[in-house]
């Protein structure tokens, strides 16, 4: 079975905690190089739209889709900057596809966060100005009160949390792309420094530095250029009412929706009989296990017990972050998703090294947008023999 | 590519935004802050097609689109905490009482209030525990978020 969009190409620079050798441009210039050599596509000859996701504080350029050709091979061709996560700009290139107006488009994404001197800053700058910011005094503590909702609700707990996080680690050490390997014990995350309670410090995907480009194709152009094309099955997005006041802390109500809308494009009733694998957002540790409920991978209430068993461990019975995820890759901002993808796709062309995973031919990708947002993206994506 | 390979050759340049907004509390938010400040009161819009009523009030419905034009007083009965979270360092200083926040919504509306929650210890606080909104003094109030000290147990 065929389809009408596929990934063609896959390029990276490894997450680095610190980039000071390369300016954003250069840094992008080489994830583009190592993308489109890995297609074999001259981006101004064969790439006919570019898709850049950017969020302009993040950058510190106001309007910065000014920012984006020349590093991309992309001058005075059709492109447009998404402020927003990478599946977006996944799900734009997808529809510019099917809906026959290119052929081929790329996709990119990236993080300098090691030269933002005031991440925090710039997410409390995210709250409604005159309900939240005179009373939120950092960002974290809507992950602490999420984060305790969440479990309550659920009857997960803290100690589970914990076992994501040492998963997550421990499958970065395995790859080389990853900032953040490390062996992090659960009763070392169980200690760490408490900062808004329950959350700790260790609970939090630290930051990272690195460009993501992925070049899509429609299906018969696909075929001609790439003998191991990764299909893209379905495509979803959501935000909800994001205001603190009003959305329910307990539930990722934007991640079950896109999830739901991904599947049923694939035609996928079961996600977790389905799947080979998965790589979901986990930009704090309990987040992981919030998406997995929310996308439908467990049952209510299950994502914990799983985590804590190792049901989501390389050898589990569903994978989860097998790459390590952005606790073990490194928090990367608007291009978590696409990184994730990224991930996915070196998983199912079966050249994850050291964390292949036998035989992997279909898996799911989730992205949320971050602290304040309810904003979040999914993917399926398949491997066909 | 060639990279720089000596780091005191590395060369960055500082650069940053200084720049600041008006924003407009605008129709419904005038009148809740003017009812807080003036009363010490909760306002709250409603929409009877859907028979939902937000706080903090909105000039619109969420689920059926219309325009809201009646607002309403929130009852100080049936505020709970819907979620809530304790820090006990600010600023790397430990501090003497931790400090609380809540997400503090209503029985009868849609939405809520973030904000401290106050007169409590960390470990008596629960999700679903009855609390009020304490208003500062009336001289104090000025028509803002902080026109509430916070929430308080009901008790
Ligand atoms: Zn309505």
């Amino acid at each position: 079975m065929t389809g009408r969009v596929a990934i063609v190409g896959v390029g990276a620079t490894p997450c680095r905690t610190i980039t000071p050798d390369v300016s954003y441009k250069e840094m992008m210039f080489e994830a583009a190089q190592r993308a489109y050599s890995d297609c074999g596509l001259d981006p101004r000859k064969d790439v006919d739209s570019f898709v850049t996701c950017a969020e302009d504080f993040w950058e510190g350029t106001s309007i910065f889709d000014e920012y984006v050709p020349d590093q991309l091979g992309a001058v005075l061709k059709p492109t447009c900057t998404i402020a927003s996560d990478g599946i977006y700009g996944v799900a734009t290139a997808y529809m510019q596809i099917a809906a026959g107006a290119f052929e081929v488009v790329a996709v990119e994404a990236h993080s300098k966060a090691s030269e933002v001197l005031d991440k925090a800053q710039i997410q409390a700058f995210a709250l409604d100005p005159i309900y939240n910011r005179p009373i939120v005094p950092h960002p974290y503590l809507l992950a602490g009160l999420e984060m305790r909702a969440f479990l309550k609700a659920t009857k997960n707990t803290a100690e589970q949390c914990s076992a994501v996080v040492e998963k997550n680690r421990g499958n970065a050490l395995h790859n080389p792309w990853a900032a953040r390997g490390s062996h992090v014990t659960r009763e070392s995350v169980d200690s760490s420094e408490p900062l808004f309670e329950p959350l700790r410090q260790l609970d939090v995907a630290q930051h990272a530095d690195s460009s993501v480009v992925l070049v899509l194709a429609s299906g018969d152009r696909a075929r001609r250029i790439s003998d191991r094309p990764i299909w893209i099955r379905g495509v979803g997005w959501y935000t909800d009412d994001g205001s603190l006041e009003t959305r329910d802390w307990r539930k990722a109500t934007y991640a079950a929706m896109a999830a739901e809308r991904a599947f049923e494009m694939a035609g996928i009733n079961d996600p977790a009989a389905s799947l080979d694998f998965a790589e979901i957002d986990d930009a704090f540790s309990y987040k992981e296990l919030q998406h997995m409920e929310a996308a439908g991978l467990c049952a209510q209430g299950e994502s914990g017990r799983l985590a804590e068993e190792g049901a989501t461990t390389l050898g589990g019975e569903l994978p989860v972050n097998p790459s390590g995820g952005s606790i073990g890759m490194g928090n990367l901002l608007e291009a978590n998703g696409l990184m994730r993808i990224a991930q996915s796709a070196i998983q199912l062309r079966g050249e994850a090294g050291a964390n292949q995973i036998t035989s992997a031919q279909r898996c799911f990708a989730l992205s949320w947008r971050g602290l304040p947002t309810t904003s979040g993206a999914a993917v399926v994506l398949e491997r066909v023999e | 590519m060639d990279r720089v390979d000596r780091p005191q050759d590395i060369k960055y340049w500082y650069g940053g935004i200084d720049t600041a907004y008006r924003y407009t509390v605008g129709i419904a938010g005038e009148r809740f802050f003017r009812e807080l400040r003036d009363t010490g009161k909760i306002l709250a819009s409603r929409c009877h097609r859907c028979n939902e009523a937000y706080v903090p009030p909105r000039l619109y419905c969420v689920k059926c689109f219309s325009e809201l034009k009646d607002y309403e007083e929130v009852p100080d009965d049936g505020w709970y905490i819907h979620t809530y979270s304790t820090a006990r360092n600010q600023e790397g200083q430990r501090l003497q009482e931790p400090l609380i926040w809540v997400v503090a919504k209503h029985r009868h509306v849609v939405g809520g209030l973030v904000h401290r929650l106050t007169r409590a210890s960390p470990v008596d606080v629960t999700i679903g525990m009855r609390i009020r909104p304490l208003p500062k003094e009336k001289e104090r109030r000025i028509g803002s978020i902080l026109d509430l000290e916070g929430f308080v147990p009901s008790q």
